[in-house]
């Protein structure tokens, strides 16, 4: 599904003053699997997760998507990448606050033309177990936990194989980022590959594979 | 909602930012305004100009040099009631006008008579002239009740009817003598309005100062022969001014087109000032916006999509700043040159000119958006993953 071949990331100028942000980082995530990234803050993990979501193209390496070589690909054909293959979670969630949670939802089928955008976001948003009265609130008017499920609907509304999520208890209370980790968790139960980034040591508990990261480095045995 | 799409999200965005997008129309919507005023400023001193050219005809005045004092007519100075009257023509002007060599030009030679008179204690302008000639070569009149058939009988412009507040069959007594009023000239625009209109003959007998004129109304059948005759009738009477109404408008018109070049310089200014508004507007909202730009590339929107998603903000606004903006430009042409009475325009409005100033908001938009939404194809996606 999702193959990292021997990235490396490297930021600023030639030189002592050059940043190595992840060094020779390999890895194999299939769909189904609930993989946790840990490790400490400025240790490469959202790198990682940027580079996996094709938004960073490393220095050097490869990585696939379906055997697609998503670096190749032009970045108009990335974002159409990014559009069928991956869910995002971000940490802040950002959801945009002038539309309503449903219009939240819909915003990764906003670009495309296709009947009942409506129906296909309410049905998310009923998986993830919101109350639908509540699909035309906007998101200021929702708890942390509707707020989660939201954010979570969004990511799997076109039903990506792959979901990537960044800290995604990370601005929720330990209630609410319970319930969103039980719900990453079941989407990985309904066979997306799940890669979450966290600092939540709730997460070795329920991931299927712990990554560490340590210096840019996989530092846990699991990597491969 | 099977329709959600940009539109929505753009609708949304600025309903939102309802500040920032007032800010917008209305900078959009000042140079709009601006525009639509000044050209229609600039329309209707040259629709005046020729709407004027068009009552007045090709037509010409012979008049005393240097007139000062106080009651006017096509620029002639009479005296106030009861002191000397000065500034006369000599009746014998009348041959040398109708002599000239282009004389073929010539549709009516016109002698009048403006001499003050006092009736029931207030001072009025009157005019002895042919007024059947007149009226024949000057077709815009139009009377209410009948033109004077008898020398008894007098024509009253419409202010000096209200001054007077009389209408057709009223009696007014002139130096002593009884007249009565036949019609009264609808307003004209020009200085017929204000005179009271009889034979010379009566006035002079009226007002007991004799036969001598003060001026002298030449038509003219061919406004190309305009310049011609003016010369020939200069060198016929040497003592005397021989005005055109054309140059004497060309003259007013000049001053309105002075107003107008400042005024088209005020619009390019307002224009670049609102344009640097809405740039720097949207500037800074590219730049508040970085991150939902990051979040809407992550969930794949291309960059053009991104580009649309502005283009079609900008435009929404500038579709309300053209009506608003159209809208006080009208008002603003309609209104403006009130604060300048002297300047007495017909107002002019033309579909080029609003669709002008529709296009001018939409292009202002569309130029100020080019800059912030190049900056927003160069932003990082990523950025919707940094830590805030």
């Amino acid at each position: 599904m999702l193959s990292v071949n021997q990235v490396r990331k490297e930021y600023g100028p030639a030189g002592p003053g050059r940043v190595v942000a992840l060094a020779e980082v390999t890895l194999d995530i299939r769909g189904g699997e609930f993989v946790a990234v840990m490790g400490p803050s400025g240790s490469g993990k959202s790198t990682l997760l940027s580079i996996l979501g094709a938004m960073n193209p490393p220095t050097s390496g490869t990585v696939t998507i379906d055997g697609i070589d998503v670096y190749e690909l032009s970045q108009e054909r990335q974002a159409d990448l990014r559009r069928e293959y991956i869910g995002f979670v971000f940490q802040q969630l950002e959801l945009l606050p002038y539309l309503t949670a449903v219009e939240n939802v819909m915003l990764p089928l906003a670009i495309l033309k296709m009947p009942d955008k409506r129906g296909k976001a309410l049905r998310a948003l009923e998986q993830l177990g919101l109350d639908t009265k509540k699909a035309d609130r906007l998101p200021s008017e929702l708890s942390g936990g509707e707020q989660g499920r939201v954010a979570i609907a969004r990511a799997i509304v076109n039903d990506p194989p792959i979901i990537l999520a960044d800290e995604p208890t990370g601005s929720l209370d330990t209630e609410n980022g319970q319930l969103v980790l039980e719900l990453l968790r079941q989407l990985a139960a309904a066979g997306h590959a799940v890669v979450m980034v966290t600092h939540n040591p709730e997460s070795r508990l329920l991931a299927d594979r712990v990554i560490e990261i340590r210096d840019g480095r996989c530092g846990g045995v699991s990597c491969l | 909602m099977a329709g959600f799409g940009l539109n929505t999200i753009a609708v949304a965005h600025l309903g939102r930012h309802k500040g920032k997008s007032i800010l917008i129309i209305l900078g959009l919507a000042t140079a709009v305004a601006a525009f639509v005023a000044v050209m229609s400023l600039v329309l209707s001193l040259q629709t005046t100009l020729d709407s004027r050219l068009a009552r007045y005809g090709a037509s010409l005045t012979v008049v005393p040099q240097n007139p000062e004092l106080s009651l006017q007519y096509g620029g002639i100075t009479v005296a106030t009631a009861g002191s000397a009257q000065t500034l006369l023509l000599d009746p014998a002007v009348v041959s040398s006008v109708e002599g000239i060599q282009s004389k073929e030009f010539l549709a009516a030679v016109l002698p009048v008579a403006l001499r003050a008179v006092n009736i029931s204690g207030a001072d009025y302008l009157a005019m002895g002239t042919d007024i059947a000639s007149s009226a024949r070569v000057k077709p815009w009149w139009r009377v209410e009740g009948a033109l004077p058939s008898r020398p008894d009988e007098v024509l009253l412009g419409l202010n000096a009817r209200n001054k007077l507040r009389a209408e057709p069959g009223t009696s007014l007594t002139v130096g002593g003598m009884p007249f009565v009023v036949s019609g009264v000239l609808q307003e004209t625009g020009g200085e017929e309005d204000n005179t009271i209109m009889m034979d010379r003959a009566a006035l002079a007998q009226a007002t007991g100062t004799g036969d001598q004129l003060n001026m002298i109304e030449v038509a003219v059948t061919d406004s190309g022969a305009v310049d011609q005759v003016v010369r020939e009738i200069q060198a016929a009477v040497p003592g005397a001014d021989v005005r055109s109404v054309k140059q004497s408008l060309e003259f007013n018109a000049q001053a309105g087109s002075s107003l107008a070049d400042i005024g088209l310089g005020a619009t390019v200014l307002i224009v670049l000032i609102a344009t640097l508004i809405v740039v720097l507007t949207m500037l800074a909202a590219v730049r508040e916006r970085q991150r939902e730009i990051g979040v809407f590339r992550a969930l794949g929107f291309r960059a053009r999509d991104v580009v649309s998603l502005m283009f079609r903000e900008s435009l929404l606004l500038s579709a309300v700043a053209a009506v608003v903006g159209v809208a006080l430009g009208v008002l603003g042409a309609a209104y403006g040159p009130k604060i300048v009475p002297s300047l007495d325009l017909d107002l002019a409005v033309s579909i080029p000119i609003l669709v002008g100033g529709a296009a001018l908001a939409i292009v202002l938009a569309v130029v100020a958006t080019v800059y912030p939404a190049f900056l927003a194809t160069r932003l990082d996606p990523a950025i919707a993953l940094r830590k805030l």
